[in-house]
């Protein structure tokens, strides 16, 4: 699953039109398609953070599940407006932490340090002076720490503003609507960022335990021995059959299973 | 330098920013990222951290090292009968990536952090050598050959060693390359250490290293250019025809090295500290060194055998060389 956060309607209605989800039901905004779920968080680090906790904890989360937060910033290094930027540090302007997404994939080049404080950016009382600044960044990426990892959450920008200057919200939907080809690219790059291994599944593995009267820690036992032996590339079916063969398997009791299961682990593994 | 060494993040502590070594560094990676930060530590000891999807394009962090800068040697880690034995890390991580490589036990980061403080390092050790000599192991959460250019930590260390005849180095490597001899000269204490595998287990686990014959070539130009050198047969590592594949490796050894001139040989099977194991596990499900059915002892994974793997590695080797070169680990203890 993609999880999509914005903070403003503004900033997810071009991509809910792009990607032509649909409202669902509950006291959250949410826009879904069965692939992305994008959720509108509300302005400023507790919203997002409560509702980037909530959206996350309630969900399966799966190794190949990504977060991607996207929306307006202010530049407050003189960013030209409509540049689109990376972020690979959040620092929460309130309590000082830093926090860093991993970046192994990805379209962009231009990436910057990302500030979070509680208020509209103001020169006078941020410690901000450079990067880009919003009100949500970090306290997502806190909130998402506790379900994902930092190379299972991106941050992508575009830059509105210098801080104190006003735009609306036609103005916040037409830069989001421009981000569209860079926020595709880079759910590309956190497709192959997050891709799954495929599992290695021991065939009949139950069944196998079963012929030993396996007691909990037997299976155990005989489930690592048997992912080994996949691993490595052990024909460990052969040898079970041999024994069957032999009417040394099925054991007629623990005991025996027992017996047998230290024999079939030597002739395996040495 | 290894070839894979491409790092797209650089993270620098905010104090060393202008460190001449810090520049030095950052000289070499123009088109990286750097990423100013408080503490390496910050970005190296993350939660939930995935090893294997960071190991896809590792990042750098240049940080100083602060508290312990020297521990003291593991029980299961070899000390050749020194009676004070230490460890010591100038960088954590390592450009290779063996399967069975206790870092990803204890670390759940890819990256490679790089300490450039190396003066605080030699101001604490020369203190250490006050109370007599010891022996100090370098290497056993990097591989320091592989990121010579970067660190130039092998050059200080020898350049330390010379001065400091009581102490006795050991480098362990599994780098082929045979550019950094000559800072050796005059340095009969520092042991370089080689460890040998079977190419099937390098194949296998020892990814991105250099093959056996490279290693071995590197030992020969060793050997040559007048260094000390060890040789480390561990972890010996169950393939299958396991024995075959060692009895071969010792053949190649005595044919392809003078084994006279090789200060000792350490041997020692796969062993691992039983949380490190229970975590490599979770991590890396599909590696089969790591998923190999251990068996517990003393707190450590060990094979259920391997006293007798050890004996029978022993017998092996003393077909080739003395007997007093042959190290395992109870001869340590
Ligand atoms: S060379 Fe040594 S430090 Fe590097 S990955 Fe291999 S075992 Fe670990």
């Amino acid at each position: 699953m993609i999880f999509l956060f914005t903070a403003l309607y503004a900033e997810a209605k071009p991509l809910i039109e792009h990607w032509h989800l649909k409202r669902k039901e509950g006291p959250i905004q949410q826009f879904e398609n069965g692939e992305i779920t994008l959720t509108v968080t509300g302005t400023g680090p507790i919203a997002a953070a409560s509702v980037g906790g909530a959206v996350l904890g309630k969900n399966p989360r799966h190794a190949d599940d990504f977060l991607i937060s996207a929306g307006i910033c202010a530049g407050l290094s003189h960013q030209k407006k409509g540049s689109i930027v990376l972020i690979h540090q959040l620092i929460d302007q309130n309590s000082g932490r830093a926090f860093y997404p991993d970046i192994i994939f990805t379209s962009l080049k231009r990436e910057e340090t990302l500030f979070t404080g509680s208020r509209v950016w103001n020169r006078e009382s941020s410690v901000a002076d450079h990067g880009l600044y919003d009100m949500e960044g970090a306290a997502l990426f806190e909130a998402g720490s506790l379900f994902l990892s930092p190379h299972q959450m991106r941050f992508l920008k575009t830059v509105s503003d210098t801080g104190d200057t006003l735009v609306t919200p036609q103005e916040v939907s037409g830069l989001m609507k421009e981000l569209i080809p860079s926020l595709e690219a880079e759910i590309e790059a956190m497709r192959r960022q997050c891709a799954k291994e495929e599992e290695v599944l021991i065939e009949n593995e139950e069944e196998t335990a079963d012929l030993f009267q396996a007691s909990l820690t037997m299976r155990r036992q005989i489930h690592q021995l048997l992912l080994y032996c996949t691993l490595a590339g052990t024909d460990w079916k052969a040898v079970i059959q041999q024994k069957i063969k032999q009417g040394l398997l099925p054991a007629e009791n623990r005991s025996e299973g027992k017996k047998r299961l230290e024999e079939i682990r030597h002739e395996l593994i040495g | 330098m290894n070839s894979s060494a491409n790092f797209s993040h650089i993270y620098v502590e905010s104090e060393i920013r202008s460190d001449p070594r810090t520049e030095g560094i950052l000289a070499r990676f123009p088109d990286s990222h750097v990423i100013l930060v408080q503490r390496g530590s910050d970005v190296f000891n993350r939660p939930r951290q995935s090893f294997s999807a960071q190991k896809k394009s590792r990042s750098l962090i240049l940080a100083r090292k602060h508290g312990t800068l020297f521990y003291h040697g593991a029980p299961v880690c070899h000390s050749f009968h020194a009676s004070r034995f230490f460890y010591t890390t100038t960088a954590v991580g390592c450009l290779f990536d063996c399967e069975y490589c206790w870092l990803k036990g204890i670390y759940a980061s890819a990256s490679l952090m790089i300490f450039i403080n190396q003066e605080d390092y030699f101001r604490e050790l020369e203190e250490l050598l006050k109370d007599g000599s010891l022996f100090l192991s370098l290497s056993y959460e990097t591989d320091l050959f592989a990121v010579e250019e970067l660190t130039g930590h092998i050059h200080a260390w020898a350049s330390f060693a010379r001065e400091h005849p009581d102490l006795v180095l050991e480098i362990r490597t599994k780098s082929s390359r045979t550019d950094l001899f000559r800072c050796f000269e005059n340095c009969p204490n520092v042991i370089v250490a080689y460890t040998l595998s079977p190419q099937s287990v390098i194949t296998a686990f020892e990814h991105h290293t250099p093959s056996l014959s490279k290693r071995i070539q590197a030992v020969r130009k060793a050997l040559a250019e007048g260094c000390t050198v060890r040789l480390c047969l561990d972890p010996l590592i169950k393939v299958n025809g396991w024995r075959k594949e060692y009895e071969a490796l010792t053949d190649t050894l005595d044919q392809e090295i003078d084994l006279s001139r090789i200060k000792d040989v350490s041997i020692g099977s796969y062993r691992q500290s039983e949380p490190y194991q229970r975590r490599m596990r979770k991590r890396f499900p599909y590696s089969a060194v790591i998923q190999y059915p251990y068996e517990t002892e003393d707190g450590y994974c060990v094979y259920s055998d391997h006293r007798e793997i050890d004996q029978w590695m022993r017998g092996l080797l003393e077909r080739y060389m003395e007997k007093e070169k042959i190290f395992s680990l109870e001869d340590c203890e």
